[in-house]
């Protein structure tokens, strides 16, 4: 029986049965979903349970709230008074909570309008001018026309929303989770279903010589399958903090299929929405997306068209900036773009099969399809026509490339190409499979799976060729064809055939969904007439590969004194499997046994070493692995809890930057500066420190002489204000440049060694000076055009009540200072200075210095 | 500071005495067939790096904040292991 004869034959056994009881259907029940009718009427006004009335006990009067409520709710229980209420039901209204039951009793509301308005129904207040759509009572802007006739039904107790009031039924922009809409059950119930009517096509001349071109269906699944592979050898989906793909990562993806070129971005977020790829549930580590088997295997089960469907329903959430901006930007954009963007793919079965120019096609959909439910124009908008131009681009662009319409042109008479299109196999496909889940089709969705093994029993889909090459005829491909190619990675794909070519990582990414090597030949095996044997033991070899090396990440693994004792308690280990010598893995969900002693990983390692500066380190308690490692591999033990480092382990090659690292982390109060110091020099990581002679050039003016161009060239690098290096090689011309200007110098320290704070304040902070000596200080420094760090008491300046100043030293403070000039209050002297970093100004009275470090001008 | 060479096995330090054992919450495991597997892979200097401690012949144990490095640095090897989750 062929597919159109078996829809037949349904159908007419659907319209036999259309008056009779259905005691096989399924009872709809209360969603627990949605605010329930019953609670709703007890929150009611009268005139809201008057108006409900009307509808559900039109010839019972009520006077008091509980007589209503009481009525109504007798209607509910009354099979009579129901079925009077179906009767007077507007089509629409009919249509409506039919397409509500076939859904199960809980549905998106945009999207039962939707397939209202495209089976014909006409919303009873969807024409006229846009002034309608502002409803002054209920919104503060434009409402679309979906929300506001859909509210109509929930006024008359015909519907149900998730909440009592939500953003969707009152203004008519929702999140998806807001537009959900049920009705009654009891009303649902009694019901009795109807075949939806064939959907309202639209009128468009067809254009005279179309030539389209489709992408295949299958072939979009391929690619994104394809994209899953690449991820899958990329460790997972590389995504910024802020939820952007990297950069990076995409530019090599883009290496890897130059082909894909604008799709590739779009393709891999189809995979988040598809929920292949999770946000890890540790992000504190930056790391990439892990793939999601199980959601994978189950995608990749279901029949070829579903798959499809599937896939073609996730692009509504992929929120693509551009498309967005345009519909927020359009007078019609209150909702979020995805209803919008899910009607679209709704209201494509609305094209005629032919070919028709876009600019028709667009308009036709906007103003007989979508417009119906997303609103009309308003007068002051009505040269806004973003909305269009995002449907002409998604009609073009697209969609197009998801397989779902086909796109070509013809030749005007003015001789200017018209771009055409007219809806691909993808769309037959996409109808199909959505008509099955909207439980509006008249075959079950296993009917698919029977004709893709029909399809198997018929002809092979794949060819597989000794250079490794699969050529797959995307007309015959299955599901199962589809599973079998998953250890191949694309390598072209055309019109009717996709080229591909078996390698150790499409091998690979296949046996990490789960197949082993005979199960992935022997798919293979089932949609090819034969795997060469070479491909065959290729397969094998990498598979054992494989298995010889395996991670097995987040494990719980128990330790134990020695092979023996592990191999004792692991009798009574329930879930454990023996690893190494002397551990036992716990398997995913295995209870824990009791344990001596436990270290947690994941936050961060807990420091277990007392490390001291003389290189001693004491452990106690139950050490973890890392501080083991640290112990063992630079350590000496001394005693029962303690070890010194020892200079050879440090030496040796094995103290590399890990260890280093671990013995920080180890380390309670980390690693003492002079010891860091010490192993750094040991083990080659820090530059060898320098002893070598160097000759000084120190004068109180030493600033003053270094002015001198003919000393410049002599002097090195400034130490402090006094002392500079001579510059290396210089030093007898140094002496010989003093001799000839008939200056005595020394050669010799005096006694005490090198003075190198010659000058009172240089060096440490100098304290206990004079306020004459401080002053002094001061003085040279502005000579020599020092800076100072002075710790002193600014002068706090108090006024009496008679009008006397009284002064008092400040709380202390610690400042880089450039000293300008000394001024006098009286005899008081007062130094005048800016601060060295930010420039302000600072009046110190130079008694209230307690120390100061002349410092060198930066 | 004395000279002696560093305990040639951490087993010596501190071994674990009980006979009930100690656990290690969320260590990552590396596990081979063949010991001279192991062996191999941590004489890669990039590879050794990232791994915390050889647990025994045939196994060795990563923290997790490096397991993607390693997974990354596995896959650069030309290695394709097995990666098993908890």
């Amino acid at each position: 029986m062929s597919r159109q004869e078996q829809l037949l034959g349904i159908f007419l056994d659907s319209l036999e049965h259309e008056d009779s009881e259905q005691p096989d259907e399924p009872l709809v029940t209360q969603d627990p979903g949605l605010f329930s009718f019953e609670r709703r009427l007890d929150l009611m006004t009268m005139p809201q349970l008057t108006r409900v009335m009307r509808r559900y006990a039109p010839a019972r009067r009520a006077t008091t709230r509980a007589a209503a409520i009481k009525a109504i709710k007798g209607a509910l229980a009354s099979p009579d008074l129901l079925a009077a209420l179906i009767a007077g039901l507007s089509p629409f209204e009919r249509l409506v909570l039919e397409e509500l039951k076939r859904r199960g009793g809980k549905a998106s509301g945009w999207q039962v309008f939707m397939t209202a308005v495209l089976h014909g129904a006409e919303p009873e207040n969807a024409a006229g001018d846009g002034s309608a759509n502002y409803d002054y009572q209920r919104s503060f802007g434009i409402r679309s026309i979906a929300a506001r006739e859909l509210a109509e039904l929930y006024d008359d107790g015909l519907l149900q929303t998730g909440r009592l009031r939500t953003d969707w039924s009152r203004f008519g922009y929702s999140t998806h989770a807001d537009d959900m809409v049920g009705a009654p059950p009891q009303l649902l119930n009694r019901l009795k279903p109807r075949p939806r009517p064939p959907v309202k096509r639209l009128t468009l001349e067809p254009a005279a010589q179309a030539v389209l071109d489709a992408r295949h269906p299958a072939a979009v699944v391929l690619e994104l399958l394809d994209v899953l592979q690449l991820v899958s050898s990329e460790g997972g989906l590389h995504v910024t903090r802020n939820g952007a793909l990297a950069k990076p990562f995409l530019k090599r993806l883009h290496k890897e299929r130059p082909h894909l070129a604008d799709r590739l971005a779009p393709l891999l977020l189809l995979l988040s929405m598809l929920g292949f790829v999770r946000k890890p549930h540790d992000d504190s580590v930056p790391q990439p997306w892990p793939l999601v088997p199980g959601a994978i295997s189950a995608f990749q089960r279901m029949p070829l068209r579903l798959m499809y469907a599937k896939l073609i329903d996730a692009t509504a959430s992929v929120n693509d900036p551009d498309i967005a901006l345009a519909w927020a930007e359009s007078p019609f954009g209150t909702s979020s773009i995805e209803p919008f963007w899910t009607a679209i793919l709704q209201s494509l079965v609305a094209l005629p099969d032919h070919g028709v120019p876009v600019e028709a096609a667009v308009n036709g959909l906007w103003d007989q399809v979508l417009a119906k439910a997303f609103g009309g124009r308003v007068q002051h908008w009505r040269d806004n026509a973003r909305h269009l131009d995002l449907l002409e681009r998604l009609l073009r662009e697209f969609l197009p490339s998801m397989g779902l319409i086909a796109i070509g042109g013809e030749v005007s008479d003015i001789n200017e190409l018209v771009p055409l299109i007219a809806p691909a196999a993808g769309l037959a496909w996409y109808a199909e499979s959505r008509a099955m889940a909207e439980g509006a089709s008249a075959m079950p969705s296993i009917a698919l799976t029977d004709d893709e093994q029909q399809l198997e029993a018929s002809s092979p889909a794949l060819l597989i060729q000794p250079n490794f090459e699969v050529l797959a005829y995307l007309d015959l491909l299955t599901s199962g064809a589809v599973r079998a190619l998953s250890c191949a990675g694309i390598e072209r794909l055309d019109a009717q055939t996709a080229t591909f070519r078996i390698d150790r990582n499409s091998v690979t990414h296949a046996l990490d969904s789960g197949m082993d090597a005979a199960e992935l030949l022997s798919q293979l095996e089932r949609h090819a007439p034969g795997v060469p044997e070479n491909v065959a033991d290729a397969i094998r070899d990498w598979a054992a590969r494989r298995d010889r090396l395996k991670v097995h990440t987040g494990t719980r693994l128990i330790e134990y004194p020695d092979e023996a004792a592990r191999d004792a308690a692991l009798k009574h280990v329930e879930g454990g499997r023996a690893i190494a010598e002397r551990f036992v893995l716990l398997a995913g969900n295995s209870p824990e046994p009791r344990v001596a002693a436990e270290h947690d990983y994941r936050p961060g390692i807990e420091p277990a070493l007392k490390v001291r500066a003389n290189g001693t380190i004491r452990a106690d308690g139950p050490l973890n692995l890392p501080a083991r490692a640290v112990l063992k591999q630079l350590t000496t033990q001394t005693g029962k809890h303690t070890f010194r480092i020892t200079e050879d382990a440090v030496r040796a090659p094995v103290f590399r930057q890990k260890l280093h690292a671990l013995l920080q982390d180890q380390a309670i109060n980390g690693v003492p500066r002079e010891l860091a110091a010490l192993l750094a020099a040991w083990s080659g990581q820090a530059q060898k420190p320098v002893v070598a002679p160097a000759v000084l050039f120190q004068h109180p003016e030493a600033g003053a002489w270094a002015t001198n161009p003919k000393f410049r060239d002599l002097l090195g690098t400034q130490l402090s204000p006094s002392t500079y290096l001579v510059a290396p090689g210089k030093e007898a011309a140094l002496r010989t440049l003093l001799d000839e200007l008939g200056v005595g110098h020394q050669s010799e320290w005096s006694e005490g060694g090198p003075a190198v704070t010659a000058i009172p304040g240089e060096g440490e902070l100098q304290t206990g000076l004079s306020t004459r000596k401080m002053r002094e200080a001061l003085e040279a420094a502005i000579e020599a055009g020092h800076h100072v760090e002075l710790r002193y008491a600014p002068e706090n300046v108090r006024y009496t009540h008679r009008g006397y100043s009284r002064r008092s030293p400040g709380k202390l403070r610690t400042e880089l200072l450039i000293p300008e000039s000394i001024s006098y209050e009286g005899s008081t002297p007062y130094l005048d200075a800016l601060t060295a970093k930010r420039k302000s100004e600072r009046y110190i009275r130079i008694g209230y210095i307690e120390a100061i470090g002349v410092r060198t001008a930066a | 500071m004395s000279q002696t060479t560093p305990s040639p096995d951490h087993d010596e330090v501190h071994p674990v005495s009980d006979a009930l054992g100690m656990l290690h919450r969320d260590l990552t495991v590396i596990e081979v067939t063949d010991a001279t597997d192991l062996t191999s892979l941590l004489s890669d200097t990039r590879m050794a790096e990232l791994v915390l401690a050889r647990i025994g012949t045939t196994a060795a144990v990563v923290e997790p904040r490096n397991v993607p490095k390693l997974l990354a640095a596995l896959q650069k090897a030309g290695h394709t292991p097995t990666v098993l989750g908890a």
